[in-house]
Formats: C-alpha cells, sequence, structure tokens
C-alpha cells in the first residue's frame, strides 16, 4: 500500500500531481475503495443507500478527481492514511449526493466494514464462469499467459508486455481477441453477459435523520 | 483512455467475467484513471490559462508564436515541460521529420517520416495554421479517423501535406498525433485538451516560403 504519509518523496511527486505517481496512487487505492461503495454507507448497523455499478464508477471517478485536484493534493497533510482521506471524500460525496436527490442523510453515517453485502450483488452466475472457464482453457498458451496476467492479475498492458516479452501492441491485439472472441463464445451459447443488476438485491430504506 | 471494448455494460461484464470477480476489471479502472488525470490536468490548466482549443484564432496565434519564440530563442531558452507547444520526442517518444525535399513552397509536398512510434497503432495530423485557422490533414473527413500507423520502426506516414492555398506563405504548426486506437477529428481535439493516456502529440514546424 502506498504510505504517502510515510514517503515525503512520494507525498512531494504526489502534490506535483506527476502522472506516474497518481497512477500508482490509484491503482493502490481504488480496488479497495470500490468496495467499500459497494458495500455502502450505514447508519447504527443498517445499510443506507447502496449503489448501482454505474454509481460506483461514478462515485470512484468522481472522489479520485477531488482527491487528485491541484489544490485537493496541495492541501492533503500527508499525516492520515490516503485510504481514510478518500473514504472521507466519498461519504461526503455520497451524503452530498443523497442530499440533492432530497433524502436526508445523518452526518454520522460510516462505510459498512463488513462489505459481504456487496459482494451478493454477483453479476456472474454459475453457468457464465464455467462458459468463461471453458474458453479460457481452450486458448492457446499465449492468450492464457495474457488473461492470467492482465486479468486475472490486473496488470498493465505495459507490464504484461514487459513479462510477456512482446510489443504493447501485441498485448493490445490480444486484448480485443481474447475480448471478442469470449464474446462470441458466450453468444453461440446464448448467454448474455451482464453486470450487476442497476437494481440493489438487498436495499434498506433511508430513513430520514 | 476509455477503450471501445469497454464502453458497453456488456463489454464491461466480459472484462469482468475474464478476470473472474465482480468488481470492476483492470482495463475499466485505468478508463477511469485515464478520465481523473485527464479532468486533473484540465484544472491545473484552467487554473493557468483559458481554456482555447475552442479558441482556434488564438490556440493558432499563440501557436505560431511559441514556434517562433522557440525558434529564437532556443540556444539559451530554458523548456517548459508542460508546454503544449513545446516539441516533444526529442529525446524519447515518437519523432516526426518533415521534408519537403527542397524548399517548402506553393506546389510543393510535404513528406513526414516517423519512427520511435511501436506502441501506438494510429496517426492524425493537422496544422495551426499562422493566421489561426486549423487545416487537418488525417483523419481525411470529419467522420473519418485516424490512420493505421505502418507497422514499421522508421517510415513515411501514410499521408502527405500538399502546400497549396490552405497552407499559405508563413510558418506553421504541425502537430501529429500518435495514438493506440483510431480516433476521429473530434477525438483528437478532445484529446489535445485532456492529453490522456495513450496519445502523444509532436509538434513540428512548417515554413512555407512564397513562390518565387
Amino acid at each position: 500500500m502506498t504510505e504517502l504519509f510515510k514517503d515525503r518523496a512520494l507525498l512531494r511527486a504526489f502534490r506535483e500531481g506527476e502522472p506516474a505517481t497518481l497512477e500508482r496512487v490509484y491503482f493502490e487505492h481504488a480496488p479497495a475503495l470500490e468496495v467499500r461503495l459497494r458495500a455502502g454507507l450505514a447508519r447504527g448497523g443498517v445499510r443506507l443507500m447502496p449503489l448501482s455499478d454505474a454509481d460506483v464508477r461514478d462515485v470512484l471517478q468522481d472522489v479520485f478527481i477531488r482527491a487528485f485536484a491541484p489544490k485537493a493534493r496541495a492541501r492533503y497533510d500527508g499525516l492520515r492514511p490516503f485510504s481514510t482521506y478518500l473514504q472521507t471524500i466519498a461519504r461526503n460525496l455520497l451524503i452530498d449526493r443523497a442530499r440533492r436527490r432530497g433524502i436526508e442523510v445523518a452526518d454520522d453515517v460510516e462505510f459498512l466494514a463488513d462489505a459481504g453485502d456487496g459482494i451478493e450483488q454477483s453479476m456472474l452466475d454459475a453457468e457464465l464462469k464455467a462458459a468463461t472457464r471453458e474458453y479460457v482453457e481452450a486458448l492457446d498458451p499465449e492468450q492464457r499467459q495474457f488473461v492470467a496476467l492482465r486479468f486475472e492479475q490486473e496488470r498493465s498492458q505495459e507490464d504484461v508486455a514487459r513479462t510477456m516479452g512482446v510489443t504493447r501492441r501485441r498485448v493490445r491485439t490480444l486484448e480485443r481477441t481474447v475480448h471478442a472472441g469470449l464474446k462470441a463464445f458466450l453468444a453461440a451459447r446464448d448467454l448474455q453477459p451482464r453486470l450487476a443488476s442497476e437494481t440493489p438485491s438487498r436495499t434498506a430504506e433511508v430513513k430520514p435523520s | 483512455m476509455t477503450t471501445p471494448e469497454y464502453e458497453r455494460d456488456s463489454d464491461r461484464a466480459v472484462g469482468r467475467l475474464l478476470s473472474g470477480r465482480d468488481g470492476l476489471s483492470r482495463p475499466e479502472h485505468e478508463a477511469i484513471f485515464a478520465s481523473v488525470l485527464g479532468q486533473t490536468q484540465d484544472a491545473a490548466e484552467s487554473e493557468a490559462a483559458p481554456a482555447w482549443w475552442t479558441r482556434w484564432w488564438w490556440v493558432g496565434a499563440a501557436a505560431v508564436a511559441a514556434v517562433v519564440l522557440a525558434v529564437v530563442l532556443m540556444p539559451t531558452s530554458p523548456v517548459e515541460p508542460d508546454d503544449p507547444f513545446t516539441p516533444r520526442g526529442v529525446e524519447d517518444g515518437a519523432q516526426v521529420e518533415l521534408d519537403c525535399g527542397g524548399a517548402c513552397d506553393r506546389g510543393g509536398r510535404v513528406q513526414l517520416t516517423f519512427s520511435n512510434a511501436a506502441s501506438f497503432s494510429h496517426v492524425a495530423a493537422f496544422a495551426f495554421r499562422e493566421d489561426g485557422a486549423v487545416v487537418w490533414f488525417a483523419p481525411a473527413s470529419a467522420d473519418a479517423q485516424s490512420v493505421a500507423l505502418p507497422d514499421v520502426a522508421r517510415g513515411l506516414l501514410p499521408f502527405q501535406v500538399e502546400v497549396d492555398d490552405t497552407l499559405p506563405p508563413g510558418t506553421h504548426a504541425v502537430v501529429v498525433v500518435f495514438s493506440t486506437e483510431p480516433m476521429t477529428r473530434t477525438q483528437v481535439e478532445q484529446a489535445y485538451e485532456s492529453r490522456p493516456d495513450g496519445v502523444e502529440f509532436v509538434e513540428r514546424t512548417l515554413v512555407v516560403e512564397a513562390a518565387p
């Protein structure tokens, strides 16, 4: 985990907006924040305002736009863990969004510690997963290595290219080929890849504070 | 940068299936980060200067002025890395050379030679004319996309610049846009503002002389 509050050189590069540092900070914090967003806010153990998949993407983007804005970077004190800083921004954003929609939200809401509810909203049913496994197992060794590196290990195209000893253009071609191949594979089996329902399966009623 | 493969929910779902989990896939995160970085850079630039892409006249004038100043002050002037008109790729990144095959005057043709662009697949090009007008070389039309880059280490770009009435005598800034995905003119304009990952801009000066 990036420790901006411990590594002063990193903090300085962050404050200066150095793109590689911003990228490093994003990818080390965004997945965890995504989990928090999918879990949602809660008050007194009651879950509030579950987000749709599109909302999660929007809020995640908004949080980092705010956190990476020049003034915000300059303001970040480097004393608090950056994850806490991001969660504070996210929490305030969610409260503002709810209030703009006319929903009263208490100031003491916090992110759920356990993201289990969010995981329940699985988009991947067993049939899709099984078909995907079948597709990947039938790929040639280069394509299988690509899937493992790029998707399972979540590595950048540059990193994948370096590891595989191929050009980035080759990696892009592999990505398009594998992606289109799985779509066709699923379509041939009348399977439609889909995200989680826009209406979350478990929705707590939001009560006025 | 958002790649076309991940703009639709069904495509996002395919990425997540390949990832084997329900959350955002790496390509989706990359698209979000690219947007964040673009908007963050926009914010920084807007604090320092007004938006200029939509103000073509000022863009052109600033471009040409910057080029002229760079030429005049080159021996002693420090290079500002974030200046959008600083010739990029001098030491690394994509390279572009302009060659008129002699004098650059009306009726001539300018060949554009590229190198060190292996990480890109497509190329677009336009010029900020001295009077501020924009002249497009590629894509060929507003509906077309940037052209595929030849898969060679060094070679000619797949289009030429005709020195005709659209490029009158004067000092013009030619902008070559390398990208990892095909782009329309509108997308190039947007990228010129946001400077996303996967797109590189190389600016070169083209001095068109009056025909003898």
